[in-house]
């Protein structure tokens, strides 16, 4: 895909841009309470790259849910007691979509699979 | 981790596919934990590193453990992730079969350009990879951990910690406490290095070592071991080792002369995957990951 990039003073491409065909779909927790703009900000700039995307709650995530979608990526803030008190993400163990796993839940999250990209 | 990516950029596609990820390089002073680290005999005084985000703090994003990644065709490293707490060749983004894991916390907006493009590029890089889940899961500490374990020894207060990740057999070579003698066990750990393996703890090889083998974890030795079972007051040893090295699902001794001559392309070595020989399936490693 070849693409010309107008670009916004956020670095973001705009409105204008040929898109990446591809649907991803976002994962988090963040919709709850004041972590929203972390979602939103993420969805915004998804949309200005991919044609289709979704967004699901993290910690309600089945494999059914990603079914329709090409990659899925898992983000989601840590509780407030510890930076590791993460979601617990239910995802079957032969789950094959292909999977951005984002920051400190995403390390925790694939460790605790057995995955090299486990955080250290 | 902190902001930034450590060292240049390689020719690996997702630096180029679709957008070509333009880094503004920087030189930063070399953290003291790498000069610090276990095992690490050379750090330069700095380090080229590109900032993917700006946050404005050096911690929050995390790394992936740097040993192991190269021993299993499922798995790679795409950048280190600069970091104040770990070692030097930690994974800031890497991949393990279906699964990218980009390791920095920030937002797109604290995403700097180069780094908001490498995002997109992983998002369409792992694409690739569907249906393609990890080979191994990570069971077993990587064979670079265990003179780092041993050197964490005298640090530890638990006394049973020695004996949790060292075979009896090993830790007798040694008088004393655990902690008076961890300088030299990590030395016959590094001595011994391509001898190691683990069976809750790490051992040394002697039966390879027994053979004139060099290495318990390169092909000829399993050729060589192959070759032996043709002798027969060698061959229960040889089967003994064969069986220590062998994933049961895909070949055993009786079985691997034939399971290598199939499989010879895809036959690969794994230390976090149990210390095993294993074939990765026709057409896994099909995919290219150079930039034209």
């Amino acid at each position: 895909v070849l693409l010309v990039l107008l670009r916004t003073s956020a670095g973001q491409a705009t409105a204008a841009t040929p898109k990446i065909a591809m649907k991803v779909l976002y994962a988090s927790n963040y919709p709850k309470g004041a972590s929203t703009a972390r979602t939103m900000e993420f969805v915004t700039f998804l949309k200005a790259y991919f044609t289709e995307v979704g967004t699901a709650d993290v910690e309600k995530l089945t494999a059914a849910d990603v079914k329709n979608y090409d990659v899925l990526l898992l983000d989601a803030e840590a509780g407030e007691k510890s930076a590791l008190d993460i979601p617990n993400i239910t995802l079957p163990e032969d789950f094959s979509k292909p999977t951005v796993t984002i920051g400190v839940m995403g390390g925790l999250f694939t460790g605790r699979r057995g995955l090299k990209t486990g955080y250290m | 981790m902190s902001d930034a990516a450590q060292g240049e950029l390689s020719k690996h596609v997702v630096f180029s596919t679709p957008f070509k990820v333009v880094p503004k390089y920087e030189d930063w002073p070399t953290p003291s934990n790498y000069k610090s680290y276990p095992g690490v005999t050379y750090v330069p005084e700095k380090i080229r590193v590109w900032r993917v985000q700006d946050t404005g703090k050096t911690y929050g994003s995390v790394v992936s453990p740097g040993a192991g990644f190269g021993d299993s065709p499922d798995a790679e490293i795409l950048t280190e992730g600069f970091n104040e707490g770990k070692g030097p060749h930690e994974a800031g983004v890497s991949r393990h079969g279906n699964f990218l894991q980009w390791g920095f916390n920030g937002s797109p907006k604290q995403m700097t350009d180069a780094g908001q493009k490498f995002f997109i590029n992983c998002v369409v890089y792992i694409k690739k990879f569907d249906g393609k889940m990890p080979l191994i899961k990570g069971q077993t500490n990587h064979r670079s951990r265990a003179s780092l374990l041993a050197s964490y020894i005298p640090r530890i207060t638990d006394k049973a910690f020695a004996s949790q990740y060292f075979g009896k057999e090993v830790l007798a070579k040694f008088k004393g406490e655990p902690k008076d003698y961890a300088e030299a066990l990590a030395k016959y750990c590094e001595d011994n290095v391509e001898f190691l393996y683990w069976d809750g703890g790490f051992h040394v090889d002697e039966d390879l070592k027994g053979f004139g083998m060099v290495s318990n974890r390169k092909i000829e030795t399993l050729e060589k071991l192959i070759a032996l079972q043709s002798d027969p007051l060698k061959k229960p040893v040889v089967d003994k080792i064969l069986t220590r090295y062998l994933d049961p699902k895909q070949a055993t001794p009786a079985t691997v002369k034939k399971w290598l001559e199939e499989n010879r392309d895809q036959v690969f070595f794994t230390d976090t995957g149990g210390y095993k020989f294993m074939a990765a399936p026709k057409g896994y490693l099909d995919l290219p990951t150079a930039a034209p």
